[in-house]
This record gives structure tokens, sequence and C-alpha cells, in this order.
């Protein structure tokens, strides 16, 4: 047996789940623990009370709330990927998700177990920053919402506390005219990205741009946002444009070196990234029609 | 009692078609439990932190980690593992009958964890690709045959089990 010893506790309601976090301390809730089970494996995590919330119904959901797509904090990647309502509604996350691991990881894995987890290449974040996403925390004294940017705080780390549980991930629906795209390069299918790019462009009259959102993941401590509407907004986008967003990104990130690629090399791989989603993203975009 | 047994907790879980019920420590992977508890050795144990696939086995009809799931996580689900495939010891199915034909496998460590993937593969998409062999079993790393062999094989399977047909209640 690899992990340390720990109590386990399976809840299947949020009061529940609610009273198991207050009545432990050093509790840690487990979904699909394709992360934190090898953390534990290596002993680097050590929960000494695990909290199941595989079986809280609640938390298993997918469903559209006007103009906002709700998945809830216990939906595996599979599923999200075979949901016709995502693909249909957020065929970006869609595409990311497929980039998440292997089949095997994608059938337990959650994208809520992702987010609190907070790897800063990790697709699910990458998508949920550039499409402006907020998350729903919980506690027995109530909810709050935070957006997806303040709630990834630095690598592995999350504006959660203890007590907390992330119950829901709320997405704006894009614009009718909207494309997409995403990106990235990995050492191997199913490793975590060097870096991954994540766009969403809308057009307007003319085909103009009329607005842009762009993520990156593997050039910061978590998943980046960067504001490339200077570059682009109110032309139609080319080459041209697409290379200006992509030095726009460049002035703004600085990767650093780690154990898979160096700073140098990431920078270079962002820019030929973020051109080539930022052009698939409006081809996208036109093909919806004006 | 000593401090591991009492922390036991019962699990029941069907494996192969087989109901099981043992007290085990929450600790307890899935991959040990099969293998230690049960003696069904042939989940096999490589990486133990989700990355090697050799321990992939179907839950609830869908290929999974046991090495990054806890036994007790089992609780009320069904479990297959490769020695629930075969019919007999005379009637191998048609995804091992190809591994064997095609030469996908050599010292055989990662087979089971092939099979199983290849199982849950072809059950979701009978006519795959073999960009879609290849994106199904990208999770599972082989050391000495090399690819183009396991993915023959499942081409093989592929094309066997269609004219078959025989269904096989997993799904991806």
């Amino acid at each position: 047996m690899k992990p340390k010893p720990f109590d386990y506790v399976r809840v299947d309601t949020l009061p529940a789940l609610f009273s198991a976090l207050a009545a432990h301390d050093n509790a840690k809730i487990i979904a699909g623990g394709q992360s934190l089970v090898p953390m534990m494996n290596f002993r680097v995590a050590q929960p000494e009370v695990l909290v199941d919330i595989n079986g809280v119904e609640a938390l298993n959901h997918v469903g559209r709330d006007g103009d906002w797509l709700c998945i809830g904090a216990m939906a595996r990647y599979q599923d999200l990927i075979d949901s016709p309502l995502v693909r249909e509604s957020l065929p970006l996350l869609s595409e990311a998700l497929g980039h998440v691991g292997y089949p095997a990881i994608r059938n337990r894995g959650t994208l809520g177990g992702s987010v609190v987890h907070n790897d800063p290449s990790a697709e699910g974040g990458v998508a949920l920053c550039c499409l402006g996403a907020e998350v729903v925390v919980a506690s027995a004294k109530g909810e709050r919402v935070v957006p997806i940017a303040e709630f990834f705080v630095t690598t592995y780390l999350t504006d959660i506390a203890p007590h907390e549980v992330l119950t829901e991930i709320r997405i704006p629906v894009p614009l009718p005219r909207s494309g997409s795209a995403f990106r990235e390069l990995a050492k191997r299918v199913g490793d975590f990205a060097i870096v991954n790019v994540a766009a969403l462009v809308s057009v307007g009259a003319g085909d103009k741009v009329s607005a842009v959102s762009l993520a990156l993941g593997g050039v910061a401590e978590t998943p980046l946002s960067f504001d490339v509407g200077p570059a682009v907004i109110g032309h139609p986008l080319d080459a041209a444009r697409a290379a200006e967003a992509a030095r726009l990104v460049d002035a703004l990130s600085d990767p650093q070196d780690d154990n898979v690629a160096g700073g140098e090399y990431k920078r270079h791989l962002a820019g030929v990234l973020v051109k080539q989603a930022l052009l698939a993203a409006y081809i996208d975009a036109m093909a919806k029609g004006a | 009692m000593n401090e591991a047994a009492m922390k036991a907790i019962r699990v029941t879980t069907s494996v192969n078609g087989t109901s099981y019920t043992r007290a085990v420590e929450p600790r307890l992977l899935l991959s040990d439990f099969l293998r230690n508890e049960l003696g069904l050795t042939g989940t096999h144990v490589g990486c133990e932190h989700g990355k090697c696939g050799a321990c992939t086995v179907l839950v609830g009809g869908r290929a999974v980690r046991a090495c990054l799931m806890f036994a007790v996580q089992a609780e009320g689900k069904s479990v297959e593992t490769i020695e629930g495939l075969a019919a007999g010891a005379d009637a191998l199915h048609p995804i091992q009958r190809a591994f064997i034909d095609c030469h996908g496998l050599q010292c055989g460590f990662c087979t089971p964890g092939m099979i199983n993937s290849t199982r849950a593969l072809l059950a979701a998409n009978p006519a795959p690709t073999d960009q879609e062999i290849r994106a199904g079993l990208a999770g599972n790393i082989c050391r000495c045959t090399g690819y183009v062999n396991i993915v023959k094989a499942v081409r093989q399977a592929a094309n066997e089990m269609r004219t078959t047909a025989a269904p096989e209640g997993v799904s991806k």
C-alpha cells in the first residue's frame, strides 16, 4: 500500500459533506482522484481524512441556465466531451477537454477537481479563463461566486478554504457569431502541455473582429488571460493582426524554465500557438455566417 | 487489534460477475485489492501513479486506472478484469486472439491493460481508424513489443468483432 493511512468518509449530500468537513481537520475532498491519488501514492499529499463526493448526485449535472452553462463539480471529463449541450454551447471546452490525459483519466477525472487543483497548464483551466467562467464555492455558511482568474491564486493553490467545496462552474455562452480554437503542444499525447492556447473570437459587420478573448497555459503560475483586443478588434483578422497579437502576449508574459522546457522555447511556442489559435478561431467564426 | 485493522471498511463489489465482500483499509488501491485480496494477478501494477496503464480495468463498463482508485470506492460497482474476458481456457476472446496472431505482445506485462483499453475502445467505436486506435491506447505504455503490432492487433480484433457482432455489454 502506497499512501499514508487515512480515514474514509463517503457522503451523498452537501449537508453531509459540510458536516464531514467541519468534523475533521486535515480532511481532503476526493472527486475523480486523478491528480490527488498519484500525489497520495507519492505521499506528497497526506490527508488524515478523505471525504468522497463521488456519490453526491447534486454535484453531477450539466445544464443551461439562460446564457450560462452550469457544470457540477462531479461532472467527469468524458461526460462533458460526450455532452451535446457542451459541444453546441461551448465547443471550445469540448475541444480543450479532448486533450486532457488519456481515455482512462478522462473517464474518471472531473473538471471541478482540476480547477481546484490548479495545474498551470491544465486544459480545462485555460479554456475556462478564455471563456470568462465563474466558480461557485459553498460551505455550511452559504455560497460565494468567484471569477476564475481570481480563483486561481498560484500553482496548485486556489481561493478555497478547507471547509469549502467547489460546487459548480458557470460559463457564459459566447455570442452567436463567435468561433473558437484550442491549440497545444505536449511531448506525448496526453501529457501536460508545454504551452496551450485557447482563443475565442466574435465577428461583426464587415467581418471585423468585435470581441476577442485569449488565454494561455504553461507560461505562468496559473492559466492566464491576455488582452489582445488592441491588436485585432475592429479589423478582419489576418496573419499580420495575429502576429501583432502574439507580440502583445510576448510583451506581457515571462515564461520560466521548468523540467519540461526552457522559458525561451515556451516563449517561441506561445507565439506560434497564439497565431494559429486566433486565425483558426476567426475562420471558425466566419463559418457561422453573417 | 492493530491500527490498520481498526480502520478497515467493508466493501462489496462485483468482479467479473462474482460478488466479493472484504474488510479493507481505505488506503488499499483497487489494483492491490484485485491482486492481493482476490488473487486476480492479471491486473498488472507498473508505475502506481496513473502513467503506464498496466492496471487498466473496466469499472461500470469504463476503462479506468485501478491504481488511481481506492478499493472502498468500488463499493457497489461492477469491475471487469482481464480474467473475465475469455469464455474458457480454450476460448480466447477475439482481442486476445488478435494480440497473439499479430505478435501484439512480447513480455506481456502491458497486455492486460492494453486489452482492457481495447475492449472499451471497440465498445464505443467498433470501426476505429489507426489514429483513433492510437488515441484510444495513448494511456498504455509498452516498453518492448512496440506499438505497430499492437495497433495491427486492435484492427484485426475490430474486424473480427464486427463480423461476428457479439455485443460485450461494455461502453467506453
